[in-house]
């Protein structure tokens, strides 16, 4: 072994100290300094590696070391209680956006908690990945096409979890072998078949699901959903077995199938596929559906099968939707019932002054209170209406009022707005914290309204992933747990507009999606005053925690709406149509069930 | 967009290298850099996805430390040297995890106990200060050396598999 070199010995000590504690300027020089020679850089690197794998104690490629450091730390018990206790204590208090590195920070940069950004990223490419999809254009042409049939290949993963039987975990690139059983717990994972023949497909399997491949090479959906792109040709070449027989889909044709123990659905997005039931006791005609088209089996208790028709829906299954898919067709008709309503704020992203700063002008009752771009966001227009489309730009895309709110303390307040997530991720939609920046460039929030994500080991992780939270915080905090904090019963849906309201009134804090009440809480404490609002991002000055999707019609009340009120804004938006289809379709998935407090309206 | 997934943990690596291992940095430079790999994969020239990215990566995160209000503890320089010698590093992160945990069981006692109470028990170098009875120094001294031993021995382990 060589010497151990003294001074990266001092630059091993300074990065260790640099992670705990503040450095002195020579303290900054010498660890700059050291850090410029080949030597130093390298060393550097690795120990920061090491922090890195420390702090983990995991990850996703080789999940066994994890085991492996624990016990090789387990096996060193030191004072009797600290080896076997919980590998990770939560500091009680922690501020939202820690500035410290990990000292602080390695109690809760634990192990899986980097992943989120991966998995929040991967969402998005899984979004993009059917448009990457090979081109059927450029597929080989029927004379081509070899008559064997390629084992299905497993070509994508997308935050995937897998439940193996034999210790083997799929990889991308390998094939999956006729009699091999596949249970996804969670994620997008995106298979192959029939590469090279007219019956070339890309199946995209949602978690929870299990598939299997059968002989030939036929793939089966034990439980769970699946959509499908047939890239070939011809009728009928593409064959997924399902519980309820076997799904041909035609030639550029696309399907979705959701299959658990009571309710088998085929829908048609585009094409033609033909259901060709198998089960016992079903009735032996085929079903042949056209673009549009879905067919549901629900088994009764009796024994029976009840078949019933309905119209395809892609918002049923993730990885079969676009941005673009689900309009938001909202008009002055919508604006005047807003206005009806007499909110202090409403900011509707139509169009932005010609005048610096550039801004969205108020169109509520509260003077100098535009929403000043920060950034550059994006904007879409649905027909008539503009959204802002936030958080898809490498630089900032938000928000900021002009002026400050509310003007006085208030005991009732309302934020409501319309919101589309492009992913599962933390994201904040609206922030509202003091005007003054501490030392460190962070402001203490009074309210903040957010997507949430799945939070392993840090202050959020035992909030519900993929929910929405209202926190209503007095006094003003920057501390994540402080405050009163509402977090919805079911998760936000991505890519589909939802409605989004946070409301107080008196000591009753409530929060509604999709005019339904999700979550209550019990705070008297009222909203300070001179407050600064931030639609995108954490703080007015930093583009932290952006928030990633669509938002549109933000409107602000300095008291709280009623039930009927929100109800009436959500039917001027021209949503009870689609409620009501969400509703017809959901009945029949166990996942769906009402939270206590739903269907309050 | 594939090769973002296949190459995302090595990606993930590197910036974490380049941001001192500090969490929030390390999302939000991790976020940058997707978007635009997302935006400009029309640029990639088709060598080196993982080399193309952690350019990306390294720009994205001078960027966001140009943002930040908080003491830069390295200067740009420093950031290209260490950017550098990252990339060679996140190359390897699944076999370089694989050699830490053979490493970290081939460490005495005394270093393993010491490495336990810092990054097991999540313990400040302070605490164990005061429960060993020494100076918060001589506890930074310490881990540093033993870093430095983890380090030697990753690197011998990685040679070995290489012979």
């Amino acid at each position: 072994m060589k010497p151990d070199n003294e001074e990266l010995a001092t630059l091993r000590l300074l990065i260790l100290k640099s992670q705990t504690e503040s450095l002195s300027d020579t303290e900054l020089a010498e660890l700059n300094r050291l850090t410029q020679t080949d030597a130093g850089a390298k060393e550097a690197a690795a120990l920061i590696d090491q922090l890195s794998a420390f702090s983990d104690k995991s990850s996703l490629d080789s999940p066994l070391i994890v085991k492996e450091l624990y016990e090789a730390f387990s096996d060193h018990s030191h004072d009797g209680t600290l080896a076997h206790q919980s590998p990770v204590t939560l500091a009680s208090q922690a501020s939202d956006h820690d500035s410290i590195g990990i000292g602080t920070s390695s109690k809760r940069w634990n192990r899986y908690n980097w992943l989120l950004a991966l998995l929040a990223s991967n969402i998005l490419i899984a979004t993009l990945a059917w448009s990457f999809a090979k081109d059927p254009t450029n597929g080989p042409s029927v004379a081509e096409a070899d008559v064997r049939i390629a084992a299905p290949q497993l070509v994508s993963m997308t935050a995937c979890v897998w439940r193996s039987s034999d210790d083997s975990i799929p990889t991308v690139g390998s094939s999956i072998q006729p009699g091999e059983e596949l249970n996804l717990i969670e994620g997008i994972a995106e298979i192959r078949i029939g590469e090279g023949t007219t019956g070339e497909a890309l199946v995209r399997v949602e978690g929870p699901a299990g598939i299997s491949i059968g002989s030939g090479g036929k793939l089966a959906l034990r439980h769970g959903n699946l959509t499908a792109k047939s890239l070939g040709t011809g009728s009928g070449n593409v064959i997924v077995d399902c519980s309820i027989g076997d799904v041909l889909i035609d030639g550029q044709s696309s399907i979705g199938l959701v299959s658990n123990d009571t309710v088998n659905e085929l829908h048609v997005f585009s094409g033609q596929a033909l259901l060709k039931p198998s089960q016992s006791g079903m009735s032996s005609r085929e079903v042949r559906l056209v673009e549009g088209e879905a067919v549901r089996f629900s088994s009764l208790p009796e024994g029976e099968l009840r078949v019933v028709m309905f119209e395809a829906s892609m918002s049923r299954f993730v990885s079969a939707r676009s941005s673009g898919f689900d309009p938001l067709n909202v008009g002055e008709d919508y604006a005047q019932t807003i206005l009806e309503s007499k909110p202090s704020v409403y900011w509707r992203f139509e169009e932005v002054s010609r005048d610096r700063p550039y801004r969205i002008v108020n169109q509520g009752s509260l003077p100098n209170m535009d929403a000043a771009i920060i950034g550059e966001p994006g904007w879409r227009r649905y027909g008539e209406n503009q959204v802002a489309e936030l958080g898809k730009l490498g630089s900032s895309s938000a928000f900021r009022s002009t002026g400050s709110w509310p003007s006085e303390p208030l005991d009732e307040y309302t934020v409501e707005l319309w919101v589309k997530p492009e992913l599962y991720h933390h994201g904040e939609m609206i922030c509202v914290h003091e005007n003054v920046e501490g030392e460190d460039g962070r402001y203490p929030h009074s309210i903040i309204l957010e997507t949430l994500a799945q939070h392993w080991m840090n202050d959020l992780k035992n909030l519900r992933p993929n929910a929405l939270r209202f926190v209503h915080r007095t006094p003003a905090s920057g501390v994540v747990l402080e405050g009163s904090a509402l977090v919805t019963a079911k998760p936000y849906q991505v890519r589909i507009w939802q409605h989004v309201a946070a409301i107080k009134n008196g000591d009753h804090l409530s929060l509604w999606l999709d005019g339904q009440l999700s979550a209550e809480h019990t705070d008297p404490s009222l909203l300070n005053k001179d407050m600064q609002i931030v639609i995108g991002q954490l703080y007015v000055s930093r583009g932290e925690r952006r928030f990633i999707g669509q938002i549109d019609e933000v409107a602000i009340y300095d008291r709280s709406l009623s039930p009927k009120e929100l109800r009436k804004h959500i039917e001027a938006a021209d949503r009870s149509s689609s409620s009501k289809e969400t509703k017809k379709a959901n009945p029949i998935r166990p996942q769906s069930t009402s939270p206590p407090g739903e269907d309050l309206l | 967009m594939r090769l973002l997934a296949a190459n995302s943990s090595k990606l993930m690596s590197f910036i974490r290298i380049i941001t001192m291992n500090r969490q929030d940095d390390a999302e939000e430079v991790f976020q940058r850099t997707c978007m635009v790999l997302w935006q400009k994969f029309s640029l990639f020239d088709g060598n080196n996805f993982l080399a193309w990215a952690c350019r990306i990566a390294r720009f994205e995160m001078l960027k966001h430390r140009d943002q930040e209000k908080r003491v830069k503890i390295f200067d740009d320089e420093t950031i290209e040297h260490l950017a550098s010698a990252a990339f060679p590093i996140a190359c390897q992160v699944v076999d370089r995890r694989t050699a830490l945990s053979g490493c970290v069981q081939k460490l005495p006692n005394v270093d393993t106990d010491l490495i336990s109470r810092r990054y097991y028990d999540a313990l400040s170098v302070q605490e164990i200060a005061q429960r060993l009875g020494r100076s918060t120094h001589a506890v930074y001294r310490e881990l540093s050396r033993i870093h430095g031993v983890l380090s030697r021995c990753i690197e011998r382990s990685l040679a070995e598999e290489v012979l």
